[in-house]
């Protein structure tokens, strides 16, 4: 039977003190989606306070939210926190593993990194050289096989990834090149691939382009707020034709 | 600020921007010319986007502030797409 899954998806909302709601009316989502992600920068510079102002939104939705966190999200060296107060809102925020949740007869897996930049093919960084530069990548590298591993893992009808990092360059069309390196990783698209993901979104890139998809032709669509101009983007997803395997 | 470092002020204000708490804002656009620092882009909201011109006049006295920054409307009901995986 084919079904469809309703996905509400934004991410740098950046929310901080001077915030007001930035999901729109708690109603209108229920009755248009089925779950919420939200790809990181949740907050302005990461502090526990502005936190606790998204939490206080997402407590009054009723539909599942599953969040990342961004690089904003770590300026302050409070992430445990931010991510301590938002999972007390209800939500799930994940860091390399995956969650699960039922749309009516269809099992619905997320899993979600924030990911890291190093650039992509043709044009990327490499573990050589410096400590710091070896550093940069490894961690992109880390993040890419956590993805990998819990979308590989997932034994679900539909698998979505969630990265706050681009994971290919289509989506950055709009920024200015020199910057790609920062903005996002052919490592994480890579992972998508290999782990079998049905549709990959992704923030970050505030002057991004809205659409793409992975060398494999995975959808990947790039839901930074500003540049959505909306509260979230509504991505329908039917299990009509799925594949149902990993690379 | 010497005339040397000038030429890199746009570099430090951009910075600065990021860094500063009432603004925090990464994707903004700084340049200069003879008359005006000019600051591009979108924060999230109206305070934000005041608080750059202090921010500015903090670190480069003097100079006439372009402020062309947009606070990002998130007005608009949400889009809705099929996609196929």
């Amino acid at each position: 039977m084919t079904s469809v899954v309703r996905i509400a998806a934004v991410g740098d909302v950046h929310v901080g003190l001077d915030s007001g709601p930035v999901l729109g009316p708690p109603e209108q989502l229920a009755e248009s989606a089925d779950l919420l992600l939200v790809a990181g920068d949740l907050t302005r510079r990461g502090a526990p306070a502005e936190a606790a102002v998204l939490a206080a939104e997402l407590r009054r939705l009723s539909v599942p939210v599953i969040a990342i966190l961004g690089n904003h999200d770590y300026e302050s060296d409070a992430a445990d926190d931010v991510r301590d107060i938002i999972e007390a809102s209800g939500a799930t925020v994940l860091d390399g593993g995956s969650a699960t949740i039922e749309v009516g007869d269809v099992r619905v897996g997320v899993a979600g990194t924030p990911g890291f930049g190093g650039g992509f093919q043709g044009a990327s960084c490499s573990e050589f050289g410096e400590p710091l530069m070896k550093a940069f990548v490894a961690h992109t590298r880390a993040m890419a096989t956590a993805l990998c591993r819990s979308l590989t893992a997932l034994d679900t009808d539909v698998r979505v990834a969630m990265t706050h990092y681009s994971p290919i360059e289509a989506t950055l069309v709009g920024e200015r090149l020199e910057i790609y390196p920062f903005l996002g990783s052919y490592l994480l698209a890579e992972a998508i691939d290999t782990g079998g993901a049905h549709l990959a979104v992704h923030g970050h890139a505030h002057r991004g382009s809205r659409a793409g998809a992975t060398v494999c032709g995975v959808p990947v669509r790039n839901v930074a707020q500003p540049l959505l101009g909306r509260p979230y983007t509504m991505l329908r997803l039917s299990t009509e034709g799925l594949a149902d395997g990993h690379v | 600020m010497s005339e040397k470092g000038e030429r890199y002020l746009p570099e430090h204000l951009h910075e600065a921007l990021l860094a500063d708490e009432r603004v925090g804002e990464q994707a903004l656009d700084v340049w200069a010319d003879e008359h005006c620092i000019h600051i591009a882009g979108s924060v999230a909201t109206a305070d934000r986007r005041d608080a750059i011109v202090a921010v500015v006049n903090e670190l480069a006295p003097g100079w006439d502030v372009c402020n062309d920054v947009e606070v990002i409307s998130v007005d608009r009901p949400p889009d809705v797409e099929d996609v196929t995986g």
